[in-house]
């Protein structure tokens, strides 16, 4: 994803983040800061609990590694309030900086490469997804009953690179462009991983819940 | 498995792929016209299309629903105000027990601030009380407290605490946890807890100079927002009442509007007398 000065673009932890599209983060002027003192710390506030739970989830569910990765990335996000005008907007854009911040503390942490060396090309995802083993009965479909607590485990379970796909698309309901935005990788990418995130959820779940509907199959 | 299986699995693949549930608009290309049409006679496919959905589904409905804790929105909140005020925040992870320190110390040397300047300056220069309870909200770090379910026992022990008659509310929908002391202007107020949905509702009751409120009149309700969390608040003469929470401010006012109407009726019922600052005799 190549964003040229002209389109504007931002730059949050070091990383050019798309400014304009589905984010509708924007760059102004220090004139057009919001313009109510307390407006941040309103969104800050209406959005904290997701915050905290997408942040404790790209932690593996450790609380302590989450409180720092959402600190920073909630300080980032107050020094770059003014570029924010669409409230509407103010969600992905709150969420794209906490993931990009994520990716740099992985990236500084292990150094691994930007795409998954497992990653599928386009000829390998189409053989996965033809060899998915599919429900059986419609019975099987209404029998999806997970408990919270399992599939907590299950997430935190998946690598770090799925966890945020899945999480961000099944959970916090972004659109596949947008995580694809936010995570810096192909549209493609994220169905691929997606789709690899469900098919492993679905796995781990099965020997969690042997007696579990469309979680029991591999 | 043949040449005509092969080409088949492919076939579903590949209309897998291109047609991938979430995928957004497609244009009417030949491959997505190709797709489509193989969908349309696949049951494999189509029972494929309805596993993903149903396995969306069935995560986000899963999902686990943490809170931010209260102590770690006060950090985050902290941490803001001193971006705000241009200070260098202290760095995370190396420091949480001086986090906390500091924000206990800060609540503290508010609290000598207001209760200095209200000394040298008069109730004019005091730090807003509705920040204070906010405030005592997120740091409320195991002070002096009661663990009891029961409304009674919370107001006996409550009145044993502080100098006005405390009424403890039976919320609907809420589950009462206790209370605690909270110090405001150098005076002792009551702060129930409750919880409602999971979520940490505290109702305040702390002495206040503000006179222009009138018993007589109906209650007026203030909502705003301090240090991350809703607040509703009223006044009577010489208390200041507030429900904080992260709870929309419309369902505080709800509870705030309950409290008011219990609130009353238990004044009637003593004669009038339950929110005079006097001691039963």
């Amino acid at each position: 994803m190549k964003e040229t000065a002209a389109r504007g673009v931002s730059l949050i932890g070091g990383e050019r983040v798309p400014a304009l599209g589905a984010h509708g983060v924007r760059l102004f002027g220090r004139a057009s800061r919001p313009s109510e003192p307390k407006a941040f710390e309103e969104l800050l506030s209406e959005h904290l609990d997701a915050l905290y739970r997408t942040a404790l989830r790209f932690c593996g569910g450790r609380k302590a590694d989450a409180e720092d990765l959402l600190h920073d990335a909630v300080l980032r996000a107050f020094e770059r309030f003014d570029e924010l005008r669409d409230p509407a907007a103010a969600r992905a854009w709150m969420f794209t900086i906490l993931t990009r911040t994520n990716l740099n503390r992985l990236r500084t942490r292990r150094r691994r490469a930007e795409t998954l060396a497992s990653d599928f090309d386009e000829h390998e995802f189409e053989e996965a997804l033809a060899l998915w083993q599919g429900t059986e009965t419609p019975e099987e479909q209404t029998d999806l009953v997970l408990q919270r607590e399992q599939l907590a485990a299950a997430l935190d379970a998946l690598d770090e690179q799925l966890r945020p796909v899945v999480w961000l698309s099944d959970v916090e309901g972004f659109r596949q462009h947008e995580v694809a935005e936010m995570l810096g990788i192909p549209q493609g990418t994220v169905a691929s991983r997606l789709f690899r995130a469900r098919r492993i959820l679905r796995e781990l779940l099965r020997q969690k819940l042997p007696e579990a509907g469309a979680w029991g199959r591999a | 498995m043949g040449t005509g299986m092969r080409s088949e699995s492919m076939m579903c693949g590949r209309a897998r792929r291109v047609l991938w549930p979430g995928g957004g608009p497609r244009p009417a290309s030949p491959e997505v016209i190709d797709a489509q049409e193989h969908l349309a006679s696949c049951a494999a496919c189509q029972q494929f299309v309805r596993d993903m959905r149903a396995l969306g589904d069935a995560i986000r409905e899963a999902a686990p629903r943490e809170q931010a804790p209260a102590e770690v929105r006060g950090r985050l909140f902290a941490a803001v105000a001193r971006a705000r005020a241009g200070l260098q925040p202290s760095p995370r992870g190396r420091g949480r027990a001086s986090w906390l320190a500091a924000a206990v110390l800060l609540v503290a040397l508010a609290g000598a601030l207001t209760a200095d300047r209200l000394r040298r300056d008069g109730p004019d220069a005091r730090i807003d009380p509705i920040s204070a309870i906010a405030e005592d909200h997120a740091t409320a770090l195991g002070e002096t407290r009661i663990a009891s379910a029961d409304p009674a026992e919370v107001t006996r022990w409550l009145e044993r605490q502080v100098h006005f008659a405390m009424h403890v509310p039976v919320l609907p929908g809420a589950r009462l946890l206790g209370a605690r002391l909270c110090v405001t202007d150098d005076r002792r107020g009551a702060a129930v807890e409750y919880e409602v949905n999971g979520v940490a509702v505290s109702y305040f009751v702390v002495p206040d100079g503000a006179r222009d409120a009138h018993s007589a009149k109906p209650p007026r309700f203030d909502r705003t927002t301090r240090v991350g969390y809703h607040v509703v608040s009223w006044r009577e003469p010489g208390l200041l009442h507030a429900m904080v929470g992260n709870l929309p401010a419309s369902r505080l006012a709800t509870l705030a509007e309950a409290c008011v109407e219990q609130a009353r009726r238990a004044v009637a019922w003593m004669g009038g007398r339950a929110y005079e600052h006097e001691q039963e005799g």
